[in-house]
C-alpha cells in the first residue's frame, strides 16, 4: 500500500540555522505515526513543509503521493501554535472552517454538531470562543481539524497544555480514529503520552533523526532483559539467582540479570525455589530512555 | 487559486466585520446623526414653516396691535388684531396667542416693531420671520398677493451653472467638479477604513494563532483575496447606506445650492462617466491601500506592532 506521507531527505534552514537536516520517513495509512523529541528538534518546521506552509530548502514532502498543497482537503491538522477567532461564535467558526476544507455549509454545520457532542462542548456551540476554558478550546481545535473527516490527521503538540482528563480524552480519540482505518501523524516533546498511542515512532533531535521504526521492536532491541518480579506477600526473592543487580519498590523486585541469563531461567529458578509467583515481566525501556539512548549514540558526548 | 474558497474567505470577513459595533456606528449613526441635525436646523431656523405661512400653519394666532395703522383691516392667518397691548398681552401669557406686535406710531420712521412673548424660546426663527412677512406685507399689499409677498421675502432660487468647454458639453458643468469630489470623499471615508479593517484582521489572526489553522486549508493568496472582496464589500456597503442617507436628506433639504442640487440629481441619475471612472479608480485606490495595509498586518506579531 502506497505511503500516505512520505518525507525525503528533507532539509529546511532558517537563516543559516538548519532546524531540519536530512530527515526522511514514510508513514503507512492507517496507523500512528509519533514524532518524537524536545523543543526546537525540528518537529514543527518538518510538520509545516508537509502542509506546504513552508517550503523545504531541500528534498521533497509529499501527501498521498502529491504535493502537500494539492492535498489540503484530505489532511485534518491541529498546529503546535493554535488558537481561533475570540470574537466569533464556536457553531458559525467551526462551520466556515468545514466549508473552507471544502464542505458545504449544512454538511460543515451538522458534522459541528456531531463533533462538538463527541468532544462534549456541544452545550457550549452558541458561545463565543473566549467565553471557552483553556481546555474547551483546545477541544474546539481538535473538532476543526476532524470536521471534514480527512483520512490523515497531523496533530502537532496534541497534549500540550491539556489537563489529564482532557489528555485521555484526546488519547481515546487517537485510538478511535486509528481503529476506523484513519493515518495519524503526531509529535511530541511528551514522550510518555505517547507510549502507547504509536504503532511507529521517529525519534528527532537537533534536525536530524536518531531512531525510527515501529515502537514494539524500538523496545525490544533497546531492552537490557531487566524484569519486574513479585511474590505473594511481599516475599523476599531467593538468595541464589542469577542477577547483577535488584531494588524493591513497593514490594516488586526490579531485577538486572547476569549477562547471559535469560528471563525464562530466572523464572525456572524461582519455581524451583517453590516461590509464589504474582507478577513477572519483562520491563522494556521507556521511551524516553530509548531517546536518551538514541541520543547518546547519534551524538556521542553530546557532540553535534 | 480557488474561487470558491475565496468567496467562502470574504463571505466570513464581511458578516463578522458587518456586526461590529464600530462599522455600525459609522455606518447608521453617522448619517443618522447628520440628518437629524439637519432636520433640528431647518426646523429652528423655521423654512418650512414660514413656506406655509399663509395659509395658517402656526398653531396659534399672532395678535397684532398697530398704532401706526400701517396694515389693513383684515389681516392674512395667522395673524389677528388685539384690541390693545395690555389685552393682547393678557392673551399671549394665557396662551391664546403666540405672540403679540405691537407696532408702534413712528414705525415708518424708526423701522422698529415690539414682541411680546411667554419665553424666549417662543419668539424663535419662525415668529421672526413672520413679522418679517407682516411687515413687508404691511407695504406691499395693494401689489401682491400674500403668496407673492412670501416669495419676495424668500428670494430667487439662484441655479448656478458653470460653462462647459463646448455648448453640446455645456451640461457637464453643473456643479459636476464638486460632485466628484464630494463622491471621493465618500469613498476615501469608507473605503480607506475598510483597509484599515485588513491591517486589524491580518495582524488579529496573527495574535490569535489561527493563521497557521487557516493556511492548512487555504493559500495566503486565498486569504488574502478573500479579506480583500469581504471588506472591500463592507465599504461599498456603507457607501450604498450614506448615499442614501444622503437622498434621504436631500429631499428634504432647499436645493437652492448649486452643489446640493448636482448631487441630488446625480442620485437619481448617475452620470455615467462618473460611474465609470468611479469603478475604475475606487478599485484600484482601494486595492493599493488594502494590499498596503494587509503587509503591514502581517509584519508585526500583534496587532498593536502592525499598527
Amino acid at each position: 500500500m502506497p505511503a500516505v506521507v512520505e518525507i525525503r531527505d528533507l532539509v529546511k534552514r532558517y537563516d543559516g540555522f538548519t532546524a531540519v537536516d536530512h530527515v526522511s520517513f514514510t508513514v503507512a495509512p492507517g496507523c500512528v505515526f509519533a514524532l518524537l523529541g524536545p523543543n526546537g528538534a525540528g518537529k514543527t518546521s518538518t510538520i509545516r513543509v508537509l502542509m506546504g506552509i513552508l517550503f523545504p530548502d531541500e528534498g521533497e514532502a509529499r501527501l498521498f503521493g502529491r504535493a502537500p498543497h494539492e492535498a489540503r482537503e484530505q489532511v485534518g491538522y491541529l498546529p503546535e501554535a493554535r488558537g481561533l477567532y475570540r470574537d466569533a461564535r464556536l457553531d458559525e467558526l467551526l462551520v466556515y472552517l468545514g466549508t473552507l476544507k471544502g464542505l458545504s455549509t449544512a454538511a460543515a454545520r451538522q458534522r459541528a454538531m456531531t463533533w462538538l457532542a463527541r468532544l462534549e462542548l456541544q452545550d457550549r456551540a452558541h458561545h463565543k470562543v473566549h467565553e471557552l476554558s483553556h481546555g474547551m478550546q483546545q477541544r474546539a481545535q481538535i473538532a476543526a481539524a476532524l470536521l471534514h473527516d480527512p483520512p490523515l490527521i497531523i496533530l502537532d503538540e496534541p497534549f500540550q497544555g491539556l489537563d489529564p482528563l482532557n489528555i485521555q480524552l484526546v488519547k481515546g480519540l487517537i485510538l478511535e480514529l486509528r481503529n476506523q482505518g484513519r493515518t495519524v501523524l503526531l509529535s511530541s516533546h511528551q514522550l510518555a503520552h505517547v507510549e502507547t498511542l504509536a504503532d511507529e515512532v521517529a525519534l528527532i533531535h537537533k534536525g536530524r533523526i536518531v531512531l525510527q521504526g515501529p515502537l514494539d521492536t524500538l523496545r525490544r532491541r533497546f531492552a537490557r532483559g531487566d524484569l519486574a518480579i513479585r511474590l505473594k506477600d511481599g516475599a523476599p526473592l531467593p538468595g541464589d539467582l542469577p542477577l547483577q543487580r535488584a531494588e524493591e519498590r513497593n514490594g516488586t523486585w526490579y531485577v538486572v540479570p547476569q549477562a547471559g541469563v535469560i528471563a525464562r531461567e530466572i523464572m525456572q529458578r524461582l519455581l524451583q525455589a517453590g516461590a509464589d509467583i504474582e507478577r513477572f515481566e519483562v520491563v522494556y525501556p521507556s521511551l524516553e530512555e530509548i531517546f536518551l539512548q538514541a541520543v547518546e549514540g547519534a551524538f556521542p558526548g553530546g557532540e553535534e | 487559486m480557488n474561487g470558491r474558497k475565496v468567496l467562502q474567505v470574504a463571505r466570513y470577513e464581511y458578516r463578522v466585520h458587518v456586526r461590529r459595533g464600530g462599522f455600525l456606528l459609522a455606518t447608521f449613526g453617522l448619517p443618522a446623526l447628520s440628518l437629524l441635525i439637519l432636520i433640528v436646523i431647518q426646523t429652528a431656523t423655521g423654512r418650512a414653516a414660514f413656506r406655509t405661512l399663509v395659509v395658517g400653519d402656526l398653531s396659534r394666532p399672532i395678535a397684532v396691535v398697530d398704532q401706526a395703522r400701517a396694515l389693513p383691516e383684515t389681516l392674512p392667518s395667522p395673524f389677528t388684531y388685539a384690541p390693545d397691548i395690555d389685552q393682547g398681552r393678557t392673551g399671549v401669557r394665557e396662551g391664546r396667542y403666540g405672540a403679540l406686535v405691537v407696532i408702534p406710531p413712528d414705525y415708518l420712521e424708526a423701522r422698529r416693531v415690539v414682541v411680546y412673548v411667554t419665553s424666549s424660546l417662543t419668539f424663535g426663527l419662525q415668529v421672526r420671520d413672520a413679522v418679517k412677512f407682516l411687515m413687508a406685507y404691511a407695504e406691499l399689499r395693494n401689489r401682491y398677493t400674500p403668496l407673492e409677498v412670501q416669495r419676495l421675502i424668500q428670494g430667487p432660487e439662484a441655479e448656478v451653472v458653470l460653462l462647459g468647454v463646448s455648448p453640446e458639453r455645456e451640461h457637464e458643468g453643473r456643479g459636476r467638479p464638486f460632485v466628484g469630489i464630494a463622491l471621493s470623499f465618500l469613498f476615501y471615508f469608507a473605503l480607506f477604513p475598510s483597509a484599515g479593517y485588513l491591517l486589524q484582521s491580518v495582524a488579529q489572526e496573527k495574535e490569535s494563532r489561527i493563521m497557521e489553522i487557516l493556511l492548512s486549508s487555504l493559500t495566503p493568496m486565498e486569504l488574502l483575496w478573500g479579506k480583500v472582496l469581504g471588506l472591500g464589500a463592507l465599504g461599498l456597503t456603507q457607501v450604498a447606506v450614506w448615499l442614501l442617507f444622503a437622498r434621504m436628506a436631500l429631499e428634504r433639504l432647499d436645493p437652492a445650492h448649486a452643489f446640493l442640487r448636482a448631487v441630488s440629481e446625480m442620485l437619481r441619475r448617475p452620470d455615467p462617466q462618473l460611474m465609470v471612472a468611479g469603478l475604475v479608480i475606487v478599485p484600484l485606490g482601494y486595492l493599493s491601500y488594502a494590499l498596503l495595509m494587509a503587509g503591514f498586518g502581517s509584519l508585526g506579531n500583534n496587532l498593536r506592532e502592525s499598527q
